[in-house]
């Protein structure tokens, strides 16, 4: 009878502990909204500085830990000596790009364009694993459902807040690589009732190319059409023509996303 | 439900920190970036005039109001090719991306409005590229509608929306008057786009901005 009572007593015990702890991480996660959207600017940067600390490596960097403009006009002038077609305004625009495909993954869970943009290392990094966690989190919901379009969520619009050049890397480990650096403005609605969720999220982008390669000027835009039937795609999103279902390539003019770093300072 | 969270906490956080939302986000991130000293950007302009005497504020003040023109009308329409001829490769293809989301989403945007003033706010020119940011001063309706009001309010309201336009440093104007009059810069012909970008009688590619001022950006109040 007295052990009865202790193993009653134990799984008591053990239930009462796992709701304190559940409750202590709920109130834990009530803090950090508090403390990271409230208006106290102090506050928001104690937490952004205590985030970064403890961030692993590759995922988040510190603001203004980033190569001089002086050091980058020279480092996009060596690049152009080797590359003559490389154009910096064309290579933002692409850049631009994969801007639009962050935020369709990461604000409506479609990765479609994602995942043709970006190194297959980039699912590896601490952001792609989270991108790609957020995504089969929705799948898992969606289910069987047809389409991709996740209905409880919508982008309204995409833009950007200053890009710029931060650094250039050239036969890094056999490998091109370019660090942009900007602000990703994202309007969105969330259903039932379409609550507005804007962000402004700081990144910085890497994209790589393998070393030696040229820019070909032709080559900054999608294909429209198909190439083996000539059917026109759909939109940039579709993978694969929508009539032969021959894959659809994707040039990026040579770069791709390889990682991306969320910048956290004030 | 607690548990499907807690692999993800680190990530979360790393996203609180880096991200502004909701009335941090309108109030910072999406508002428009303040104008330039007045001086800095007269004297930012006579350069510009200096290297390229075919330029003419005037006509690509113009020239811009009708790129936004255009661009409404895509908007109204939903269909993104008819904005194909102003934008940037790059600003296009993700104007692109929006309506498919919004075509099915069901959002339709409602509302007419015009430009009643436009002045330069900034004027920069480096070694690669020379970009103007003109605030157009509008007028009119907006609205975006999914069933409910998404964004905008019906009524006439006043707003100002940021058009910058950019074009490589070499690049002068087209005796044609470019893309912002709707002509191509390399053949002067009118501006008939096809799909991978060129021209279709010269086949140059005219909307990277190698050769002339594209629509490079469109930043608008939060709304």
């Amino acid at each position: 009878m007295v052990i009865v009572e202790d193993v009653i007593g134990g799984i008591l015990g053990i239930y009462a502990l796992a709701w304190a702890v559940a409750l202590a991480f709920i109130v834990f996660l009530g803090l950090v909204l508090v403390v990271s959207r409230g208006r106290s600017d102090a506050g928001r940067d104690v937490f952004r500085r205590a985030v970064a600390a403890g961030a692993p490596r590759g995922a988040v960097r510190r603001a203004g830990r980033a190569g001089s403009p002086a050091d980058t006009a020279i480092a996009i002038s060596g690049l152009q000596s080797v590359d003559p077609s490389f154009d910096v305004t064309a290579f933002l625009d692409s850049a631009r790009v994969a801007v639009g495909a962050y935020a369709m993954a990461h604000s409506a869970q479609d990765d479609r364009l994602l995942r043709r943009i970006t190194t297959s290392g980039y699912w590896q990094t601490p952001n792609g694993k989270a991108v790609a966690a957020a995504i089969a989190e929705w799948r898992r919901y969606a289910g069987d459902r047809p389409g991709a379009t996740n209905r409880g969520r919508m982008v309204l619009d995409i833009s950007w807040r200053q890009p710029e050049v931060k650094t250039i890397a050239l036969g890094d480990q056999g490998m091109d690589r370019i660090t942009v650096r900007l602000a990703s403005v994202i309007a969105g609605a969330a259903g039932p009732d379409w609550r507005r969720t804007d962000e402004v999220t700081r990144f910085d982008w890497d994209f790589v190319r393998p070393a030696g390669q040229r820019t070909d000027p032709r080559a900054v835009l999608l294909p429209r059409i198909c190439g083996d039937c000539g059917a026109p795609y759909r939109s940039d999103l579709d993978d694969a023509c929508p009539y032969c279902h021959a894959a659809r390539p994707d040039t990026q003019a040579g770069w791709r996303l390889d990682r991306m770093y969320l910048v956290v300072g004030t | 439900m607690i548990l499907r969270v807690i692999p993800h906490v680190g990530a979360i956080l790393r996203g609180e920190a880096a991200t502004d939302s909701g009335a941090r986000a309108r109030s910072s991130g999406e508002e428009l970036t303040p104008a330039d000293d007045q001086a800095v950007v007269a004297a930012a302009l006579v350069t510009l005039k200096s290297r390229d005497g075919g330029f003419d504020l005037a006509a690509t003040t113009r020239g811009v109001v009708r790129a936004r023109e255009v661009v409404d009308l895509a908007r109204q329409a939903g269909d993104a090719s008819a904005a194909r001829q102003v934008m940037s490769d790059g600003l296009w293809r993700v104007f692109d991306l929006l309506q498919a989301e919004r075509a099915a989403h069901g959002v339709r945007r409602q509302g007419t409005s015009v430009v009643v003033g436009a002045e330069v706010v900034a004027a920069t020119r480096d070694r690669l590229a020379e970009q103007l940011r003109i605030r157009l001063a509008c007028q009119g309706e907006r609205c975006e509608v999914a069933g409910v009001v998404l964004r905008g309010q019906y009524g006439q309201q006043r707003w100002d929306e940021d058009w910058i336009i950019r074009r490589s440093a070499d690049a002068t104007t087209p005796a044609s008057g470019g893309v912002l009059s709707g002509r191509c810069p390399q053949c002067g012909a009118a501006l008939r786009i096809e799909a991978d970008g060129s021209c279709a009688y010269c086949r140059a590619l005219v909307l990277a901005g190698g050769r002339d001022w594209v629509v490079w950006s469109i930043e608008e109040a939060p709304w």
